[in-house]
């Protein structure tokens, strides 16, 4: 049977109640409650089931986004308490819009459920061009690439940093989103396709666990 | 039978001669087929063609707004198309000069940020100045009085009694998220912040509801609101959200055109699936684009079309864009069969003839649609 409190946690996350969240985090802190249940048991279930409401059409992308909200005021609050050597990070991604894209919400949006699902991000921003990319990629070890790109006149610039990723870091997984982007075009340039950011969180935890 | 006839007779759910036609060219496009320069109506959402820009004072940018509209008639009249649009993007403040941060990004007068991008000859929103509770204290509105409404008055000059006017408008759906930044802002606001969201949608809607009753009260055809609710997904919030903070303008406009005698189309690109039936509980009269990558033209005529007119989807993602001259021809065709039988269908692309459209795919379309959508439909 699971404890209360972190039952509390999860359904105060599944009901997008920020304040409810942290009431049972630090609840469950005051209990000394250990993180790591905290966290799988409370945190990760809250947002696998507002994944799947989401999915199911009972959720729209408000929930999503503030669910990611929610899960990054929790990180904040649980930080000062995890040891170092406890923490297991689920991997590395390099992110970034497209050279000539600006637009950055889809890529945030990711990001932020990415780092939910305790990925260790290095956010490039805005118009990154290739070899930034490639640079970023080999210094950091990055064993995954989320390239977003909105707008269609980008196309040939995706399809450039992926060519340049393929050459320039052999093995790297590439993950790409975005208006302009659909399954068919990331089959023909080689890289994996996410139509949103709660499927390119999932790709991405499964790409992590093939390695 | 006039354009604006046989535009009133399809919205009207009855048969015209034909199947009107409705394309939102961008500048590019209306100086092809005008052959002369636009102005660029620096401080405005939407940036096209080729021509220097209008940086300078409020009565530039006036002057260059009405003669791009005029430019904008004769594009209507050469392409041969029935629906004469004139929008509130175009509608300024009398004593509005767009402010820039830099030689190629400006905020205009809801601060909404845009950038120049002269690579591929347009514009972009990137950003919103409403950062914070303060930013939203600080903010003044537009003056919704205190805006020129000449360019509205042109069209109407323009289009006499052969061309309907169709009032562009925008209500509370879009410009907030763009102001405050970013609809990932606004949605965690709308949760973690809900006075805030309702201060700033509020700000908003209140505004523009009042742009629109200004352009209605100078006599435009039909109003078409174009405000993004949904994406692919389909849409960005929850019913009782969208009842909160949104519908209540849609239902005011509606009111409010049907007061007038005229109709209200609402637009959103995206899955409007979820919504689509408190949609037309509000009283809008029509229904566009119907996104073809996640709706289906055919069964929302025959879903809905006894309710609402419809107005799409040749697809301009790709076909437009990308495609033959026989892939074009073929969309057109996929519409009408899709939709016209019985009136209540203009087809339209499926956003905007955008700059990336091949401009020849644009004339395949109006070619097809005029051959192959002639009433009475016997297919």
């Amino acid at each position: 049977m699971s404890n209360p409190v972190i039952e509390s946690i999860t359904n105060s996350l599944v009901e997008i109640d920020l304040e409810g969240t942290i009431r049972g985090i630090q609840q469950a802190l005051e209990k000394s409650i250990p993180i790591n249940e905290i966290i799988r048991d409370g945190l990760t279930k809250g947002m696998e089931i507002v994944g799947t409401k989401f999915e199911n059409g009972e959720y729209f992308l408000a929930e999503l986004i503030s669910a990611g909200a929610i899960m990054e005021e929790a990180s904040a609050l649980l930080d000062p308490h995890i040891k170092v050597e406890s923490v297991t990070s689920s991997g590395i991604i390099v992110a970034g819009t497209v050279q000539g894209d600006l637009h950055d919400i889809g890529k945030n949006i990711l990001i932020s459920m990415l780092k939910s699902a305790a990925f260790k991000i290095v956010d490039l921003g805005v118009d990154v061009k290739p070899e930034e990319f490639v640079e970023e990629t080999k210094k950091v070890e990055a064993d995954i690439v989320c390239i977003s790109a909105l707008l269609s006149v980008v196309v040939p610039e995706l399809e450039e940093t992926v060519r340049a990723l393929k050459q320039g870091v052999p093995g790297v997984k590439i993950l790409i989103g975005g208006r302009c982007v659909d399954e068919k075009m990331a089959e023909r340039i080689g890289a994996f396709y996410a139509k949103d950011a709660w499927v390119g969180t999932k790709l991405a935890v499964e790409l992590m666990k093939k390695k | 039978m006039t354009h604006k006839e046989r535009f009133l007779k399809a919205i009207n759910h009855e048969e015209p001669d034909m199947v009107p036609i409705s394309a939102d060219l961008d500048m590019k496009f209306v100086e092809l087929l005008t052959g002369k320069k636009a102005v660029k109506e620096m401080g405005s959402h939407h940036i096209g063609g080729s021509a220097e820009d209008s940086i300078g004072s409020p009565q530039e940018l006036h002057e260059a707004s009405l003669k791009n509209q005029r430019l904008r008639f004769e594009a209507v009249q050469k392409l041969g198309i029935d629906l004469f649009k004139v929008s509130d993007y175009n509608i300024y403040p009398t004593d509005y000069t767009p402010k820039m941060l830099d030689d190629r990004t400006y905020v205009d007068f809801w601060g909404k940020i845009y950038r120049l991008s002269p690579e591929v000859n347009t514009n972009y929103w990137i950003d919103g100045v409403i950062k914070s509770v303060e930013d939203l204290e600080k903010f003044v509105p537009p003056d919704p009085n205190e805006m020129s409404y000449d360019i509205v008055d042109l069209a109407m000059k323009l289009a006499g009694d052969q061309y309907p006017v169709i009032g562009g408008i925008h209500l509370a759906g879009m410009f907030p998220y763009l102001i405050r930044g970013g609809l990932d802002k606004y949605c965690r606001d709308l949760y973690l912040n809900r006075e805030f969201a309702h201060r700033l949608t509020r700000m908003v809607g209140e505004v523009q509801l009042n742009i629109a009753i200004n352009m209605i009260d100078r006599g435009v055809d039909a109003i078409s609101e174009s405000d993004d609710i949904a994406g692919k997904d389909g849409p960005f919030y929850r019913l009782p959200i969208f009842r909160e903070l949104i519908f209540p303008y849609i239902e005011e406009i509606a009111r409010i055109c049907h007061r007038h005698g005229i109709t209200y189309l609402k637009h959103s690109d995206g899955n409007l699936y979820p919504i689509l039936d408190a949609l037309i509980d509000l009283g809008i009269d029509g229904i566009n684009p119907i996104e073809p990558q996640v709706m289906d033209l055919e069964d929302v005529k025959k879903r809905y079309g006894h309710r609402v007119y419809i107005q799409g989807n040749v697809d301009c993602t790709w076909v437009l864009p990308n495609g033959t001259e026989e892939d074009v021809r073929r969309d057109v065709r996929r519409c009408i069969n899709a939709a016209a039988e019985g009136g209540g269908f203009v087809l339209s692309e499926s956003n905007s003839m955008h700059p990336n459209v091949k401009f020849e795919n644009i004339l395949y379309y109006v070619d097809e649609a005029r051959r192959y959508g002639k009433y009475p439909m016997r297919r």
